[in-house]
C-alpha cells in the first residue's frame, strides 16, 4: 500500500512537472515573425559544432553588420555571433561565461556601444537576452544583474511565471512552434537586403557626463579577465552605424581602456572609406543598421584584420567543416533570393513589416 | 479515489499556473501591449489627467507640454525642415526628431501603439528661448536669475524638475550650449 502511494506520487509530480513545461513552452513567445530578435540567442544551442574561432558579444551592431558566412567564404574563418536586441554589458558578460562552458574560441569580438547604458533599459530586452540561456548558475546571475525592480528572478527560473497570462493572446505562431522553432539567423547575423539611404542624423545631444559608468568598468574588466583566463584574445569593436553618435569622448576612453589592457580596438567608423561602405545602399534604416551588402563589406573589412593579427588558420579544406559550412552557404543564398523576390513582389521584406502587410491586405 | 485526487490536483495546479493574471495586470511584455502596466521605459502616459509642469515650451503661440500627444503639435507647427525616425532594437517603439527652425522636438512611440508623444524639445540656436527668457549663449547668472537656486547639478548639466519634466541647460564656459525640456522617464 505504501509502494503504491509512493509511486503514485512520483507520477503526480512527473505529470505536472511534464505539464508545466508543455504549458511554459506554448506559452513563451517564439520569435518567429515580427521581433525576431527574441530568437537569436537560443539558436546558439541547437548548432551542432559549437566550436568557432571567432565569437561576437554586443548587441545589433554585432548581430545586424557582420555576417559569418563572408568571414568563412573569404577567410575560412569560423565565427558565431552571441548578439541579441540591446544586449548590455553585463548580459554580454554572463552570454560569454555560458558560450565558454561549451568552446574556447580563439578571438572574442566584443561591440562597446553598449558601454552607453550603464542600467537595465526594458524588461524585453532582459527577456530577448536571458530567456534563451538555458537554466544555470550563469542565468541566475545574468537575469539577478539585470533585472529591472519590478522583475521577478523566480520568472526566470520558470518563465511560465511570467508569460501564464498570455493563454488569452495564444496565436497560430505559438502552435505552429510550439515544439520546433524556424531558423533565423545564419551563425547569428540577422540578415536584411532591403535599403533605406541615409540622410542626415539629428543633432548630438551635450551629455553632462562623457564618462562612462562604473558599472560598465567593471563588466569590461570582467570580460578581459574571462578571456584573459580561458587564452582568448579579446578585440574590442565600434561598428560603422551612424546613429546613435559615437562621442569623440566615448572614443577617447575606448582608446585608453585598450592600450592599458593590452587589448586591439577598431573604430570602423575610422574607416568607412576603407570598407567601402556608402550609405546610400548599404544600409536598411537609413544608416543605424547595414543591410546585407554593407555587413559582407564588414566581413570582410574585419575578417581581413582578425585573420592577420591573430594568425588564424584558414579551415576552408577542412572536410568535416566544408560540410557544415556548405548547408549553412546554402540556407544563406537561398534566404537571401527569397528576400529579394519579396523586396519584388510587395516593395518591403513582410517579416520585418507585419503591420505594414496586414494593412495592405486589409486594402486588398 | 486516488485518481479523482490526482486529477484534482492537476487540475488545481493548471488554473493556478494559467488562470491567476488576470487582465489588468497582464505583464506580457513581447510582443508589448498597450494595455501592459509594464509599459517599456515606464512611461507615464494621459497627459489630459497629469497635473502639468510649470516647464513647457511655446512656440508661435503653441505649448508644447512633455508627455502630450504630439499630433496636433506637429499640424500646428507645421512641416518640420527635417524629419529622423530611430525604430528601437526589435520593435519596442519608434523615437522620431522633427526638426524646426531653432528646435528639434522628439516624440516616441510605445510597442504596437502608434500614437506618438513628445519625449523632448532640444534648442538647436539663441533663435528660440524658454518662457522666462533663457537661451543658447544666456549666462549660468541669468539662468539662476529666471529659475531660482533649486536645481540638480550633474556634471555641467543644471536641471529644474515640476511634475514629470526636466528642463536642462548645460553650461560650458559660464555660458549655456543647450536648452532641453525632456520628459522623466521613471
Amino acid at each position: 500500500m505504501r509502494k503504491k502511494k509512493i509511486i503514485s506520487f512520483v507520477i503526480l509530480i512527473l505529470a505536472v512537472f511534464t505539464l508545466g513545461w508543455l504549458l511554459q513552452k506554448l506559452l513563451m513567445p517564439k520569435y518567429m515573425t515580427k521581433i525576431v530578435e527574441g530568437a537569436l540567442i537560443s539558436e546558439y544551442y541547437d548548432e551542432k559544432n559549437k566550436d568557432h574561432d571567432v565569437i561576437f558579444i554586443g548587441d545589433c551592431e554585432v548581430y545586424e553588420n557582420f555576417s559569418p558566412i563572408t568571414l568563412w567564404e573569404k577567410y575560412g574563418i569560423t565565427s558565431y555571433i552571441r548578439g541579441s536586441a540591446q544586449q548590455l554589458i553585463w548580459h554580454s558578460y554572463y552570454i560569454l561565461e555560458d558560450t565558454l562552458k561549451y568552446e574556447k574560441p580563439d578571438v572574442v569580438v566584443f561591440s562597446v556601444l553598449s558601454m552607453m547604458y550603464d542600467k537595465p533599459q526594458k524588461e524585453a530586452y532582459n527577456r530577448m537576452s536571458i530567456d534563451g540561456l538555458p537554466l544555470s548558475l550563469t542565468k541566475i546571475k545574468m537575469a539577478k544583474a539585470s533585472m529591472l525592480p519590478e522583475e521577478d528572478l523566480i520568472t526566470y527560473v520558470f518563465p511560465l511565471l511570467r508569460f501564464h497570462s498570455r493563454w488569452n493572446e495564444l496565436s497560430e505562431e505559438d502552435f505552429k512552434y510550439w515544439f520546433k522553432k524556424d531558423k533565423i539567423a545564419h551563425n547569428g547575423y540577422l540578415m536584411r537586403v532591403d535599403v533605406k539611404p541615409a540622410s542626415s542624423f539629428p543633432k548630438p545631444r551635450k551629455l553632462a557626463d562623457y564618462r562612462f559608468g562604473d558599472i560598465c568598468y567593471d563588466y569590461l574588466d570582467k570580460i578581459v579577465k574571462l578571456c584573459k583566463d580561458n587564452d582568448i584574445e579579446l578585440v574590442l569593436l565600434k561598428a560603422p552605424s551612424l546613429y546613435p553618435h559615437w562621442y569623440d569622448e566615448w572614443d577617447a576612453q575606448i582608446v585608453d581602456y585598450a592600450k592599458k589592457n593590452d587589448l586591439l580596438y577598431i573604430n570602423m567608423l575610422d574607416h568607412l572609406e576603407q570598407i567601402g561602405l556608402d550609405f546610400s545602399t548599404d544600409t536598411y534604416d537609413a544608416g543605424l543598421h547595414l543591410n546585407l551588402s554593407g555587413a559582407e563589406k564588414c566581413s570582410v573589412f574585419l575578417g581581413k584584420i582578425l585573420k592577420e593579427k591573430f594568425n588564424l588558420a584558414d579551415k576552408r579544406q577542412d572536410e568535416n567543416l566544408k560540410a557544415i559550412w556548405q548547408e549553412k552557404i546554402d540556407a544563406y543564398y537561398k534566404m537571401k533570393e527569397e528576400q529579394y523576390k519579396e523586396l519584388e513582389e510587395y516593395g518591403y521584406l513582410l517579416k520585418f513589416n507585419l503591420k505594414r502587410a496586414e494593412e495592405d491586405n486589409r486594402l486588398q | 479515489m486516488m485518481k479523482i485526487k490526482i486529477f484534482a490536483i492537476l487540475i488545481s495546479v493548471l488554473v493556478l499556473l494559467t488562470g491567476c493574471g488576470s487582465s489588468s495586470q497582464n505583464p506580457n511584455p513581447l510582443p508589448p501591449s498597450p494595455s501592459a502596466t509594464t509599459t517599456p521605459g515606464n512611461l507615464q502616459t494621459a497627459p489630459g489627467i497629469e497635473e502639468k509642469s510649470i516647464y513647457y515650451f511655446s512656440h508661435n503661440g503653441i505649448d508644447i507640454y512633455m508627455n502630450d500627444v504630439a499630433k496636433p503639435i506637429l499640424d500646428a507647427l507645421g512641416e518640420p525642415m527635417h524629419y529622423f525616425e530611430s525604430p528601437s532594437c526589435a520593435f519596442q517603439g519608434m523615437d522620431r526628431v522633427y526638426t524646426y527652425n531653432g528646435f528639434e522636438l522628439y516624440t516616441y512611440t510605445d510597442g504596437d501603439d502608434d500614437t506618438e508623444y513628445v519625449l523632448s524639445v532640444v534648442f538647436m540656436n539663441d533663435g528660440v528661448e524658454t518662457n522666462e527668457g533663457i537661451t543658447i549663449g544666456s549666462k549660468l547668472a541669468d539662468v539662476i536669475s529666471a529659475y531660482g537656486v533649486k536645481f540638480v547639478q550633474d556634471g555641467s548639466k543644471y536641471t529644474y524638475t515640476s511634475v514629470n519634466t526636466d528642463l536642462s541647460f548645460v553650461i560650458e564656459n559660464d555660458e549655456v550650449v543647450e536648452v532641453s525640456y525632456n520628459l522623466i522617464l521613471e
